[in-house]
C-alpha cells in the first residue's frame, strides 16, 4: 500500500458570481498580508492562465463592463510518509500536477467531479426577528397564530409549552428548526412553517436547484463542462475506471419566463474547467435572482419583503463537494479518497481588506476546541497558559485588520490613527493594556460598545462583535509577553491554501454573513476522520452518492444536512442554503445598523432620546461589504491627498429616505430615520440590477496607472459604474438615529 | 484677593501630600503648621433637601475646602452638588475687575517658560471629539477657553509632565493633588443691540476662524486675534479634585436661557419647546437639535466670522440624568442659591446642569478604566453634557458622560514617532494629553 497520502486543497474553494462571463482565478494570498517581493499586499485575485500573477483594476471588468466573476481553483497535494494518526499543521505537501510523479508513477490526466446545487428556498429561515442564530436547531418552544400562521420565538430560547400564554391566539409548538422558508408554496392557504414537511418530494422538486454532478477530464478540460439544463450531467464512475454520463440525473431548474424588473430566468449554476496542468477550476453563477408563484411559475411581480429570508425567490448561487481521481501513465488510477467543496457566493468587493474576524478564525475555532486539532494551544477544554502564539501568523493580522477597516467604513481622524499605530506592534509585549480595548468573547461585554473593539455589530443575540476566543487567547498572550517573533508557523502548501481562502471570507456576525454562516461552528458539518492522512482537516462532511441510481422522476437530493442534527451528511446545496435569498437583498443592507439586539430593548419614537437605547449606528460586514470608500477618481481629482469618502452603494435609488416602504410589501411600522439608510438602495429590488454597478477597493499600487507620486498603500475604490453620486454625504462616525442627512457633494 | 490665594496656597500642599505619595509637591510648605489647620467640611448636604449654607452668600464667598470633603459614610450626594455650587461662586466672584477664575492659569501654564500665563484668549471653537462648532442663532460660533489652578500648574511642573518623556514614564497611579482644579468656559459673541441684562459679559481677546482644510477653524499657527470683543459666559465646567475623589468632581453650569431640556419621551419630530431659547429657536423639533455640523460647516460671511448652519441646541438629560435623588438634590439646590442670591446677582441667572463623580465603595480611579467598561462606580449626572461645551457627543451614547473622554485609558490616536501612552490615572486631563500628543484636542478612539 502506497505511503503517499494524497488530498484536494483547498478544502473549501470560494467562487464568486459576476455578470460576464469572463472571471479571474480567487486569491491564494491572505488579505492586507505582505508578499515578498512586491509592495502589492496579499488577497488580490490571480489572472488566468497564470501561477500567481496578481489582477490589477483593468481586470475586474470585461470589455463590455460586465463584473467578472471569481473562480475557485483546486489543486492536488501529496504528502509523503505522513504516517497515522495524523497532525496539524501538515509541514511538507507538494503539488501533485499532470506529469509529477506519486509513488514512483507519472501522472497522465486528473478527473474531477464537481456537484452544485443551490437548496435556499427549501431550508429554514435565519429567523431575524429571533435572532439566535444556530441556537434555533436546538429544542426550543414557539409561538403559532392558529389564524394567520404567523409566528414568534420566545426568548431566551426555551421549552416551557407555557411561554406563549402572554399573547392571545398564539398556541406554543415545540420545535428544533427555525420555521421553514416557502411554508405557503404549493398551497392556497397559510401554513405553519413549522409543520410543512421539507422532504415533501414536490418541494425538492420544485424548490431545489440541482445541477446535478458534472466530471471533466483535464486533459480535455479547456471545453467548459457547464451547470445548466443543457448539458448532461456526468461523474466519474469507480466501476468502469471512467467519466459516466447519467442522463436520467432529474437536472431542477427553475421554470423559465421573460426576464423583468431584476427577475431573470436561472437555468446555470457555473461551469468546470482546467488548467493546461489539471488543476480544476469551478466557476459560478452570473449573480441573478428569480421570483416564482407559489404554484412554481416564474412570476417577476414577486415583493422583495425581507432583507435575509424571502419567499418565492430563487438566486444563483451553490456550492457542493469536489472529488479527483488521478490517471498515471500506466492507465492504473488513484481515486483520491477525501473531497473538498466548492462555494459560490457574493462578489468579492474588496477582496484586500481583512475582516476583524475572518471565517478562517470560526472554522479554526470550531477545529481547536473540537477536534483536539492542536493540544498544544487547547486541550482539555481550556488553551495552555504557557502557548507561545506566533506573533506574525497569530495576532499580526487581526492588529492589521483594524487598520483596514478605514478603507471600508468613515472612521473619524483619530480612530484611524489608533488603528495604524495597531499594525506598528511587534512580537514585544506591548507597551499598553490592549486587552483593556478587546471585548471579552466570554459574553461578559456583549453589550458593551466603544471602546472595546472590534466596534462592529454582533453575531447572533449579541450587541456587538468579539473576536473568536482562539483569537483573543492569542492576543491576550502577546499583551503578556508571550509571542513568538520571526519564525512562522510551518504548515505546508496545501494547507495553507485551505487557511488563506478561509482567512479572505467574513466571519463572525454571522446572520447570515456572505460567504458561510454559523454551520462552521458545528461540528456535525465537517468529516471527523480528520487524523487519517487521505481526508484532514477542515473538510466538509459529504454525503457519497451513488449517481449510477438516479432517476428522472425523482428528486436525487433530500433534505440533508440539519445544523445539530448529527446523522444528516452535507449535501450539495447544504452550504449556501442558509445564506440570504436572494443574497442581494441582505448585501444591500448590511450597510450600518444599530446593534439587534439593543441593549436597552428597541429604539422607539418614545425611547429614542431616553440614554436607555443604543441609538448609534454601527457596521455589519465592512470588510466584505465596504459601507464607505476612497475613490481612485476623487483621490486623482483632488491631487493625490485623500478625498473625502463616499457610499460604495450610491446609484439611483440610493437617497436615504425614512419609513422605506419596498413596494408589494407591508408598510413598515418599527422605528426608521433616514440616517439607518444610507448607502444602501430604498427599495431592495433596485439592488437585484444594481450589485454589477459597485465599484471594487484595491490597492493603488494595483490600479493602472496609478500616479507614482501617490501613496501606494491607499486602497481605494475603481471600477464603480456609478457615474453621479446619487446617495448622501458620508458622515464620519459616530452616526445615530436622529443624524441629518445630506445630499452627496458631485 | 491677595489674601485669599494666601490661605489657599496653605491647603494646596497638604492634598497634594496626602493624594499623591509618590508624584514631587512643593517643598517646604506641606510641613507649615498652619497648613494643616483646616477647617471641618461645612458642607452637611442632606438628600431631599439640599440648601446651600447661608454664610455663602454674606459678603465673600468661603474658599471652598476640598481636603475637607467628607470621605467617610457621612457623604450624600447634596455634598458634592454643594462643593460644585460653592467652586462656581467662588470662581466667578470678581475679583480686580475680573472673574476669579479669570484670574487663574491658562492651560499654557503647564510650561515653566509660560507658567505664569494668565492671559485669556478665547481660542477654542471646536468641540471635543465631534469636531463640531455650535453656531449660535447669529451665526457666531461659540468660543471656549480653559483654565486651571495653581494646584494643577505646581503639580504638573514639579513633576515635569510638560515634558512627553517624564509624562509617559510618570507613574500610571499617580493621582492628581486635591484641590486640584480646570475649567472649560464658553463664551457666547454679543451682538450689536442684543438684551443681555441677564448674562455675564465682558470683554476678551478671540481668535479669528479661517479656511483650514476646507472648513472654517481656527489655524493652529498664527491665528489672527481680535482684541476687546464683548462676550457673554453661558456655560462652565469646573473639575476639582476633592479629598477621596482623584477622579475629579465634574460639574457644569450654564445660563438659564441657553437651551430647553428634551421632555420626558420626547419623540424626534416634536419640538422641544415654543419659546426661544439663545441657542434654541422656538418649535424647532427635536430631531433637528444638537446636529453635528462638522460635515457641512461653511462661511455665510467669512469677513463677519458668520457661519452655517445655525445650531439648534437643546439639553438631552435635564441635571444630566442620574437618580431621583440626584435629581432632586440639583433642582432643589438651584432653587436655593437663587433665592439666596442678592436681586442684583447676575448668577441667579446660571444653573448647576450636574455633576458626576465616583461613588468610592463601588470602585476607585485606576488606570486604563473606561466607563464604558466598567461604570458601576459612576454615580451622580451620569450622562451629564453642558449643551453648550459637549452640544453633539449628548447624543452618542458611548461619548455622553464627562468620563467617556475623561478616563484613564491607554490613548493611542498618535502620530506615529510619539510612544503609545499608557492607561494612567493622570490620563483625565485633556491638558496633559493635548500636551503629550502635541497637538489638537485629545480625541480618544470612542
Amino acid at each position: 500500500m502506497s505511503k503517499t497520502s494524497l488530498r484536494i486543497h483547498p478544502a473549501i474553494g470560494m467562487a464568486r458570481v459576476g455578470n460576464s462571463t469572463e472571471y479571474y482565478l480567487g486569491p491564494e494570498t491572505m488579505a492586507a498580508s505582505k508578499q515578498e517581493g512586491t509592495n502589492v499586499t496579499g488577497g488580490l485575485p490571480i489572472k488566468p492562465g497564470t501561477e500567481s500573477t496578481t489582477i490589477t483594476s483593468g481586470d475586474l471588468r470585461d470589455s463590455k463592463g460586465r463584473l467578472k466573476r471569481q473562480a475557485a481553483r483546486f489543486k492536488i497535494y501529496q504528502y509523503p510518509d505522513e504516517g497515522a494518526p495524523l497532525t496539524y499543521p501538515s509541514k511538507g505537501g507538494t503539488e501533485v500536477v499532470i506529469g509529477s510523479t506519486v509513488d514512483g508513477k507519472k501522472v497522465k490526466d486528473i478527473i474531477w467531479t464537481a456537484h452544485l446545487a443551490n437548496k435556499k428556498a427549501n431550508c429554514w429561515e435565519i429567523d431575524e426577528d429571533a435572532n439566535m442564530g444556530i441556537e434555533l436547531y436546538t429544542p426550543h418552544t414557539v409561538c403559532v397564530n392558529k389564524e394567520n400562521m404567523s409566528v414568534y420565538t420566545p426568548k431566551p430560547l426555551t421549552t416551557n409549552p407555557d411561554a406563549c400564554g402572554a399573547k392571545p391566539g398564539f398556541e406554543s409548538m415545540e420545535v428544533s428548526t427555525p420555521p421553514l422558508r416557502n411554508p405557503d408554496f404549493g398551497s392556497d392557504k397559510k401554513q405553519n412553517p413549522y409543520k410543512v414537511n421539507p422532504a415533501d418530494p414536490e418541494r425538492l422538486k420544485k424548490l431545489v436547484i440541482d445541477a446535478g454532478p458534472r466530471a471533466i477530464k483535464a486533459s480535455q478540460g479547456t471545453t467548459p463542462v457547464k451547470f445548466d439544463s443543457a448539458t448532461e450531467a456526468s461523474y466519474y464512475d469507480k466501476n468502469t475506471k471512467a467519466i459516466a454520463s447519467q442522463p436520467n440525473y432529474p437536472i431542477q431548474f427553475p421554470e423559465q419566463g421573460t426576464a423583468s424588473d431584476g427577475s431573470d430566468p436561472i437555468n446555470y449554476l457555473g461551469e468546470l474547467l482546467t488548467e493546461s496542468n489539471g488543476r480544476l477550476l469551478v466557476l459560478g453563477g452570473h449573480g441573478l435572482a428569480s421570483a416564482f408563484d407559489n404554484q412554481g411559475k416564474f412570476d417577476p411581480k414577486q415583493p422583495l419583503c425581507a432583507d435575509v429570508d424571502n419567499n418565492n425567490w430563487f438566486d444563483d448561487t451553490s456550492d457542493g463537494p469536489i472529488t479527483a481521481v488521478l490517471v498515471f501513465e500506466d492507465d492504473t488510477q488513484q481515486v483520491i479518497e477525501g473531497s473538498a467543496w466548492a462555494v459560490i457566493t457574493d462578489p468579492a468587493y474588496a477582496p484586500q481588506t481583512l475582516n476583524v474576524v475572518n471565517l478562517w478564525d470560526d472554522v479554526y475555532n470550531t477545529w481547536l476546541e473540537g477536534f483536539n486539532l492542536q493540544p498544544e494551544i487547547f486541550s482539555g477544554g481550556t488553551y495552555n497558559p504557557d502557548y507561545k502564539p506566533y506573533f506574525e501568523d497569530d495576532v499580526f493580522p487581526t492588529l492589521n485588520a483594524a487598520h483596514m477597516q478605514m478603507w471600508n467604513t468613515n472612521l473619524p481622524d483619530q480612530a484611524i490613527s489608533a488603528h495604524r499605530r495597531m499594525k506598528m506592534f511587534t512580537e514585544q509585549k506591548p507597551t499598553i493594556d490592549i486587552m483593556s480595548f478587546i471585548r471579552n468573547p466570554d459574553g461578559s461585554q456583549n453589550n458593551n460598545g466603544a471602546p472595546l473593539m472590534p466596534l462592529s455589530l454582533g453575531d447572533s443575540n449579541q450587541a456587538f462583535l468579539t473576536l473568536s476566543r482562539q483569537q483573543y487567547f492569542f492576543m491576550s498572550q502577546w499583551s503578556k509577553g508571550m509571542s513568538i517573533g520571526a519564525d512562522q508557523v510551518p504548515i505546508g502548501p496545501g494547507e495553507q491554501l485551505d487557511k488563506t481562502v478561509l482567512v479572505n471570507c467574513l466571519g463572525g456576525r454571522f446572520s447570515p454573513g456572505i460567504d458561510m454562516t454559523f454551520i462552521v461552528r458545528d461540528k456535525d458539518l465537517y468529516n471527523k476522520d480528520w487524523t487519517n492522512p487521505t481526508i484532514g482537516p477542515f473538510r466538509i462532511n459529504a454525503e457519497q452518492f451513488n449517481y449510477s441510481k438516479a432517476t428522472k422522476d425523482q428528486p436525487f437530493l433530500g433534505v440533508g444536512y440539519t445544523p445539530l442534527h448529527p446523522g444528516h451528511p452535507v449535501q450539495p446545496g447544504d452550504i449556501c442554503k442558509f445564506m440570504a435569498i436572494p443574497w442581494h437583498t441582505d448585501y444591500n443592507s448590511c450597510a450600518t445598523h444599530t446593534p439587534a439586539p439593543n441593549p436597552g430593548g428597541e429604539v422607539t419614537d418614545q425611547n429614542v432620546y431616553s440614554g436607555k437605547v443604543n441609538t448609534t449606528l454601527f457596521w455589519s460586514w465592512p470588510a466584505q461589504r465596504p459601507v464607505a470608500v476612497y475613490t481612485f477618481k476623487d483621490l486623482s481629482a483632488n491631487n493625490g491627498a485623500l478625498p473625502r469618502q463616499r457610499f460604495s452603494v450610491r446609484g439611483e435609488g440610493t437617497a436615504a429616505k425614512e419609513h422605506l416602504t419596498n413596494p408589494g410589501c407591508p408598510a413598515s411600522t418599527g422605528f426608521d430615520s433616514a440616517a439607518m439608510n444610507v448607502g444602501r438602495y430604498q427599495n431592495r429590488r433596485d439592488m437585484l440590477t444594481g450589485w454589477p454597478m459597485i465599484g471594487t477597493i484595491i490597492q493603488g499600487a494595483a490600479i493602472d496607472d496609478y500616479p507614482e507620486g501617490y501613496d501606494q498603500d491607499y486602497y481605494l475604490e475603481v471600477e464603480s459604474l456609478y457615474e453621479k453620486d446619487d446617495s448622501n454625504l458620508v458622515v464620519f462616525w459616530p452616526n445615530v438615529v436622529d443624524d441629518e442627512v445630506y445630499p452627496p457633494k458631485n | 484677593m491677595k489674601s485669599i490665594w494666601k490661605l489657599y496656597y496653605l491647603i494646596i500642599p497638604i492634598g497634594g501630600l496626602i493624594a499623591c505619595g509618590t508624584p514631587e509637591t512643593k517643598e517646604g510648605e506641606e510641613t507649615t503648621p498652619q497648613a494643616q489647620v483646616v477647617a471641618t467640611s461645612t458642607l452637611n448636604g442632606i438628600d431631599g433637601d439640599c440648601k446651600a449654607p447661608p454664610e455663602w452668600f454674606k459678603g465673600k464667598v468661603p474658599m471652598p475646602e476640598p481636603k475637607n470633603f467628607p470621605t467617610d459614610n457621612s457623604v450624600t450626594n447634596c455634598d458634592f452638588h454643594l462643593i460644585s455650587w460653592q467652586y462656581f461662586l467662588w470662581l466667578t466672584e470678581e475679583v480686580d475687575g475680573k472673574l476669579r477664575f479669570m484670574t487663574m492659569y491658562t492651560d499654557r501654564a503647564i510650561h515653566p517658560e509660560t507658567k505664569d500665563d494668565t492671559n485669556h484668549v478665547l481660542d477654542i471653537v471646536e468641540q471635543a471629539l465631534s469636531k463640531g462648532m455650535l453656531v449660535d442663532q447669529s451665526g457666531r460660533a461659540v468660543y471656549s477657553n480653559i483654565v486651571i489652578n495653581d494646584i494643577y500648574r505646581d503639580w504638573v511642573l514639579d513633576n515635569k509632565l510638560y515634558d512627553p518623556e517624564a509624562f509617559l514614564n510618570f507613574p500610571d497611579t499617580a493621582d492628581f493633588p486635591v484641590g486640584s482644579m480646570s475649567l472649560k468656559a464658553a463664551w457666547k459673541i454679543v451682538q450689536p443691540g442684543e438684551n443681555t441684562s441677564h448674562l455675564y459679559t465682558t470683554k476678551a481677546d478671540i481668535e479669528l476662524l479661517t479656511m483650514v482644510n476646507g472648513f472654517p477653524r481656527i489655524p493652529s499657527e498664527n491665528p489672527k486675534v481680535q482684541k476687546d470683543v464683548e462676550v457673554a459666559l453661558v456655560g462652565l465646567h469646573i473639575a476639582v479634585v476633592v479629598e477621596g475623589h482623584p477622579e475629579f468632581i465634574w460639574a457644569t453650569f450654564e445660563f438659564d436661557d441657553n437651551a430647553p431640556d428634551f421632555q420626558a419621551n420626547q419623540t424626534m419630530n416634536e419640538p422641544v419647546s415654543d419659546k426661544d431659547w439663545l441657542f434654541y429657536a422656538a418649535n424647532t423639533p427635536a430631531r433637528k437639535t444638537n446636529a453635528n455640523n462638522a460635515a457641512v460647516l461653511a462661511f455665510a460671511n467669512q469677513n463677519e466670522q458668520t457661519l452655517t448652519p445655525i445650531t439648534q441646541v437643546a439639553r438631552q438629560y435635564a441635571q444630566g440624568g442620574g437618580s431621583s435623588t440626584n435629581q432632586g438634590n440639583i433642582k432643589h439646590l438651584n432653587e436655593n442659591v437663587e433665592e439666596q442670591l442678592t436681586e442684583s446677582s447676575i448668577w441667579k441667572n446660571y444653573f448647576e446642569v450636574g455633576a458626576v463623580w465616583f461613588n468610592t465603595e463601588k470602585g476607585t480611579l485606576k488606570p486604563n478604566w473606561n466607563p464604558n467598561v466598567d461604570s458601576a462606580m459612576v454615580t451622580g449626572s451620569i450622562l451629564l453634557s453642558n449643551a453648550t461645551i459637549e452640544t453633539f457627543t449628548q447624543k452618542v451614547r458611548s461619548q455622553n458622560g464627562c468620563f467617556s473622554c475623561h478616563n484613564t485609558s491607554a490613548v493611542t490616536n498618535l502620530p506615529d514617532s510619539i510612544a503609545l501612552l499608557p492607561g494612567k490615572n493622570a490620563n483625565t486631563s485633556h491638558i496633559l494629553l493635548k500636551n503629550y500628543q502635541d497637538g489638537d484636542q485629545v480625541k480618544r478612539s470612542n
